[in-house]
């Protein structure tokens, strides 16, 4: 979408003038019947970037002048949508932030059971009470149960969805500083497979712990900001020997180690640190010397960050790209609280955005199936 | 004060929502405030339409609602003694919805989100012929509240539907396609058609 734009003032001459001008051009068209087909580029732009992307599929066959400009505006990716879990009751809500819509559809299947992670479109779920854990995806409304485990203060992620092959999961718990137990599990098999793993550098699991699946590994962030590997093939873990990444004094204020978030893009893994007084600041691993570099700019990539599970997304609508969409919408659920790298700012303007004191299991970033058309 | 005069300053402060309550201003919204200081609520503006009819309307409805028009007013070169603004591509009946749209929206401001929404959509209740003039106007009037709601309404028109109907309700009667380009649209996207 164009971004905004700002009429000069003229005078009231000159305005009438420029009117009459546009008047006759108008006029001109008139003599043939006016169509819709013949609506001005930019006009044409407007509408069709607010359709999804079968619509403007549709739209782009309809007729010959709207083909170009529907392909011009055409979203090629999906963004994910903002997950609401209700504290009562069983009303899901989703927002869409490219649409600024919000969506909601009753889940029975969810009852009794908080987030884990996401990915791919397929949810992760716990029954604390129960130990049963499960995968559901709320747009097919399936659910695959696994074995149960006992989980109620450990992070888990996946890899892919579990109706792809070599579908893994993972979690890890300290026993000793040197020493965690690694539990994984995978769609079909009968129990988690807990097996201890030595790190030379110490390493402490908590639920502040990041993880994020990136190029075959799982990369796991503790609070701290040190990185452990776990290679579900090889079944080796360490910690890597790549200092924290370095953040001003400022940043070390109260809760300092909460307001984190880490996902990754191709292949690149990418860490927000927060502060509340502050604005974020992003972190890249560059794997050949390892280390932490800042990150200036993302290079049209939109990172969506949410406190168990984050995505990145390239192709989205251009007001959206180089920005970090946080897990927070203001504005009567209109508007979603982003960061944007270029300009170095919040949008809206912050008052406090405390992304550390957030409810983990209040909302996560979910990516629909492309070509999503609503819920029936 | 007249009556005239209190039912104006009545809707004056209805419509930019400063409600005192407390000392505190209730239900700011910065847009409409600074346009508000702008605009005097008991004058009126004319306003031309290409048919050479001319519409008296209050000038902070107008002010509220149309970019143009609020710049034309900032200008300070609007005479509101002899000064009519010529509208020459938007005709009558086109220019009435216009204003009623703006009339009702700056009057109807406090009202809950749903009566206004109903109105809009009895407002927008046309063909698609009328949807176009009104389209022409809000664009060329900047009024982006109105725009918002028509591109929605168009966005509804497209979902969903099967080609052919698309072209009918948009009154498209020569695609422009050649026969070998829809050929192979109908090949490419067969559950459009």
């Amino acid at each position: 979408m164009s971004g905004k734009r700002r009429r000069k003032l003229k005078s009231l001459v000159d305005t009438i003038n420029d009117n009459k001008r546009l008047a006759i051009e108008v006029k001109n068209e008139n003599l043939e019947l006016q169509t819709w087909s013949d609506l001005p580029a930019e006009l044409l732009e407007l509408i069709l970037s607010r359709l999804a992307l079968d619509d403007n599929v549709r739209a782009s066959v309809v007729c010959k002048r709207w083909h170009p400009v529907a392909i011009a505006v055409r979203i090629v990716n999906q963004s994910p949508w903002l997950m609401y879990f209700p504290k009562f009751g069983d009303l899901y809500e989703f927002y869409d932030p490219v649409q600024r819509k919000t969506y909601s559809v009753e889940l029975t299947e969810l009852s009794g059971s908080r987030v884990c992670y996401t990915k791919d479109g397929w949810l992760l779920l716990y029954r604390p009470r129960t130990h049963q854990v499960f995968f559901f995806n709320p747009f097919t409304r399936e659910v695959i149960k696994l074995p149960r485990f006992e989980m109620t203060y450990q992070i888990v992620a996946f890899s892919c969805a579990p109706t792809s092959p070599g579908c893994v999961l993972f979690t890890v718990k300290h026993v000793s500083p040197t020493i965690v137990a690694i539990s994984t599990c995978y769609p079909g098999a009968t129990e988690w497979k807990t097996v201890n793993y030595q790190n030379r550098l110490p390493f402490v699991s908590s639920i502040w712990n990041k993880l994020v699946f990136c190029n075959g590994l799982f990369y796991c962030l503790s609070l701290t900001g040190w990185l452990g590997v776990f290679d579900p093939s090889e079944r080796s873990w360490s910690v890597l020997s790549v200092p924290p990444p370095k953040c001003p004094e400022n940043f070390f204020a109260k809760n300092w180690w909460k307001g984190k978030f880490m996902t990754e893009h191709n292949g690149d893994i990418i860490v927000i640190y927060t502060c509340s007084s502050e604005n974020p600041i992003l972190f890249k691993l560059d794997q050949s010397i390892m280390e932490w570099e800042e990150m200036r700019t993302l290079d049209g990539v939109t990172l969506f960050a949410s406190f168990l599970s984050s995505h990145s997304r390239i192709d989205l609508p251009g007001m959206m790209r180089n920005s970090v969409y946080f897990s927070k919408v203001r504005f009567y659920g209109k508007r979603c609280i982003s960061f944007s790298v270029d300009d170095y700012r919040y949008y809206p303007r912050k008052q406090c955005h405390d992304w550390g004191e957030q409810d983990p299991f209040e909302n996560i970033w979910i990516e629909p199936p492309k070509d999503f058309s609503g819920f029936t | 004060m007249t009556q005239l005069d209190r039912l104006s300053v009545y809707h004056w402060l209805n419509a930019w929502c400063i409600k005192p309550v407390g000392g505190a201003l209730v239900r700011q919204e910065p847009e409409y405030i600074l346009l508000a200081l702008m605009g005097s609520p008991l004058k009126k503006i004319m306003l031309c339409s290409s048919e050479k009819e001319i519409f008296s309307v209050e000038e902070q409805v107008m002010v509220q609602h149309s970019v143009i028009i609020n710049n034309m007013i900032e200008d300070g070169s609007y005479n509101h003694e002899e000064s009519k603004i010529p509208l020459d591509c938007v005709d009558s009946k086109t220019l009435k919805k216009v204003i009623d749209y703006c009339t009702h929206h700056t009057h109807h401001h406090n009202d809950n989100q749903e009566d206004l929404e109903a109105w809009d959509a009895q407002f927008l209740n046309v063909d698609s012929n009328g949807l176009y003039d009104l389209l022409m106007a809000a664009n060329y009037l900047e009024i982006r509240n109105l725009l918002d709601l028509i591109y929605g309404t168009i966005k509804n028109m497209i979902k969903g539907k099967k080609i052919d109907e698309i072209r009918r309700i948009f009154n498209i009667k020569d695609h422009g396609f050649t026969p070998e380009e829809e050929e192979q649209n109908r090949k490419e996207y067969p559950h459009f058609y």
